[in-house]
């Protein structure tokens, strides 16, 4: 009875436990990091100007607008 | 002694299963909360370059129209005044976005360095979420002010 449920636990915990512990101590032990972990962080930053891009179509507007009759003359204050 | 030998049997699964659950989880938690982030910079990306271009088609139409004489100077004065205040607005939750994300990041530099919380990371990842889904929210109601 000991010994079987010893084998079984063994079947049922240490194979998988061998397949996920193995991998990484081994890759631990070769100073390799995760592979998911390389790229660096601030990679991940978003990198549109929302600001800077609304500012030039605002000028680009403006420009536009001043060839225009009717847009072109001040606004009354 | 039977009684003894079942609780160190006992004992040694449940450490067992904690030592695959540490190992099934840990190492991946950091690669899908990265995965999760890339995906919501790309979204993010998209969101503000697709309001911006809404933006610049939207005046360039309705200027278009003026041109044409089909919109009055003052009707379209009026919809750029209502479409310039939708991008401020948006403009700052872009800027709230943004410091969401970099918390994020900042977040998920610590925990891979073995520091912060698995929790608190998740909640930074929930407010970069809520920043994400307003801005696709405001680009589709530019769309809609736009027609």
């Amino acid at each position: 009875m000991g010994v079987l449920t010893l084998i079984q636990a063994i079947a049922t915990f240490g194979v998988p436990l061998a397949e996920k512990l193995i991998p990484p101590i081994i890759a631990l032990i070769n100073g390799a990091q995760h592979p998911d972990l390389d790229k660096p962080l601030r990679e991940l930053l978003s990198d549109v100007d929302f600001d800077a891009l609304l500012a030039a179509s605002r000028k680009k507007r403006e420009e536009e607008e001043a060839t225009v009759p009717g847009l072109s003359a001040p606004e009354p204050t | 002694m039977r009684r003894g030998a079942m609780k160190r049997w006992s004992v040694m699964m449940i450490l067992l299963l904690a030592v695959m659950g540490w190992q099934a989880c840990a190492p991946t938690f950091e690669g899908k909360l990265r995965q999760g982030a890339e995906i919501q910079k790309g979204l993010f990306d998209v969101a503000q370059q697709a309001a911006i271009g809404v933006y610049e088609t939207t005046w360039q139409v309705w200027l278009s129209q003026v041109k044409a004489g089909t919109l009055s100077p003052a009707d379209y004065k009026a919809k750029i005044a209502r479409m310039d205040k939708k991008m401020n607005d948006l403009a700052v939750i872009v800027r709230k976005g943004k410091a969401a994300q970099r918390a994020l990041l900042d977040g998920l530099t610590l925990l891979e360095k073995g520091a912060g919380s698995q929790a608190n990371l998740l909640g930074l990842q929930a407010e970069f979420i809520t920043f994400v889904t307003s801005v696709v929210t405001a680009v589709e109601d530019i769309r809609a002010a736009s027609r």
